[in-house]
């Protein structure tokens, strides 16, 4: 019964410190990454978590015809080089970034409305005893005005 | 008795941090709808949220297509702004913040400037009234409203007026009201663009999009659904969500591979695809009475 407490403790740690890296991503994603969207105006919709190394996250995006487009991958540094992939509805990869050493970004425009997936991985560390790296990655999407 | 209350607290705590530690995982998106109502509730609310904020365009967004479609500004079709005292539940409060919202937006890429910050000072106060917290965009709303000139700065605070809202509510579990918030914007979106449409032969670009929504519609009822039945006001929506959907479901959907073609003098790439959605006069005419009728609902009161 004595531990209770100390476990209460814990878990508002826990809760308060979610909350707390929950915090330091907006503001990451606010400070580090809405900037880079420039030229392209930030369609106001923050889409970002904490990844670990080794994680796989994809995400199904509605792209319109004729709108010039920019999705920006933005991650913590020492999370090192992030792979980001398109495709298509029929799984055809429309964009590689380690085919463009690593490119954050990416620009198009598309000739008809479509849906697009994207997939961002981050790569699991060189040293497997170390621990594990964790870090802030943000999906971001721009478009052009007029 | 003191035991049962720990234990309580104790379970309350724990759940609490599940639904924390949940809330900022991203993880696949489920294949299907059905995918999505067999998971795990916590989880399809985390996951709908985020897949939706990726499927509907951002009122801005919405607006843009409609002044690339060449249609002519209409202020008879806008919600009236300076009612916000007028919509007394949270609910109505949320949905008329993106009823402004995308009333603001249409204005400003028509050059209504000063309509705009009309628009962008009762989104400020439809915020205040769902307790978001008020933050430095309140400051840069007064100035706009000062100086009226700053097209760019427009944009500006009020996409930070959005974000930072949206952040809000999900930050503090009140995902059900950035739903709403994303409901009306779609909606009056929609509104706008289907009463925009005066000859359907002419317009087939606009057409094509408001045909495309049908993805939206989809995911906006997904999105709905684990909150529907809190209110009557939820439960009438999801309702309309899916007659909407009905009336979709007529609308023809052709994909084909797309194909990427690099334009290095402008520095992107354009994605070449044959997808098409097609939309006929008796469906359009269906979706834009039906449409009418969930926007009165939503700016009645």
């Amino acid at each position: 019964m004595k531990s209770l407490p100390l476990l209460l403790g814990l878990m508002l740690t826990l809760i308060l410190g979610s909350l707390e890296v929950n915090g330091q991503c907006k503001n990451f994603t606010k400070n580090k990454c809405i900037p880079q969207i420039s030229p392209y105006i930030y369609n106001g919709q923050m889409n970002s978590a904490v990844l670990n190394e080794g994680d796989i996250a994809e995400l199904v995006l509605t792209f319109y015809a004729k709108q010039d487009y920019r999705v920006l991958i933005c991650a913590e540094e020492h999370l090192g080089k992030i792979i980001f992939r398109l495709h298509d509805v029929q799984n055809n990869v429309l964009f590689d970034n380690t085919k463009y050493n690593y490119a954050n970004m990416w620009d198009f425009t598309s000739t008809a409305t479509q849906q697009i997936r994207v997939e961002i991985e981050i790569p699991e560390g060189l040293n497997p005893s170390a621990t594990p790296k964790s870090g802030c990655v943000s999906i971001l999407i721009g478009f052009k005005d007029k | 008795m003191k035991k049962t209350s720990i234990t309580k607290i104790f379970y309350g705590i724990l759940t609490l941090g599940i639904l924390l530690g949940c809330s900022g995982k991203t993880t696949s998106h489920p294949d299907s709808e059905n995918d999505i109502a067999n998971s795990d509730t916590t989880a399809y609310r985390t996951e709908a949220i985020r897949q939706i904020f990726y499927n509907v365009p951002s009122p801005l967004e919405m607006a843009n297509l409609i002044e690339k479609s060449k249609a002519v500004f209409n202020p008879q079709l806008l919600s009236q702004h300076g009612r916000e005292k007028e919509f007394l539940t949270q609910d109505f409060q949320a949905l008329n913040l993106g009823v402004y919202g995308a009333d603001m937006s249409y204005c400003r890429v028509f050059d209504q400037i000063q309509e705009s910050i009309k628009y962008l000072s009762s989104i400020r106060n439809l915020t205040i009234a769902l307790q978001i917290p008020d933050n430095q965009s309140s400051i840069a709303v007064e100035r706009l409203e000062k100086n009226l000139t700053n097209r760019d700065s427009l944009i500006n605070v009020s996409i930070d007026l959005f974000s930072e809202a949206d952040a809000y509510l999900k930050e503090n579990n009140r995902e059900g009201t950035a739903v709403l918030i994303l409901i009306g914007s779609w909606i009056e979106g929609m509104y706008l663009s289907t009463q925009l449409i005066t000859d359907i032969k002419r317009q087939e670009a606009l057409l094509e999009k408001i045909a495309s929504q049908k993805i939206s519609n989809q995911h906006l009822i997904a999105l709905l659904e684990p909150f529907h039945l809190e209110t009557p006001i939820r439960r009438e929506l999801y309702q309309r969500l899916n007659k909407l959907k009905e009336i979709f479901s007529n609308v023809k959907e052709t994909s084909t591979q797309t194909k990427t073609m690099n334009n290095p003098q402008e520095g992107k790439t354009v994605l070449h695809s044959g997808n098409l959605h097609e939309i006929d006069q008796e469906t359009f005419i269906k979706l834009q009475k039906e449409l009418e009728i969930i926007r009165t609902f939503i700016i009645k009161r």
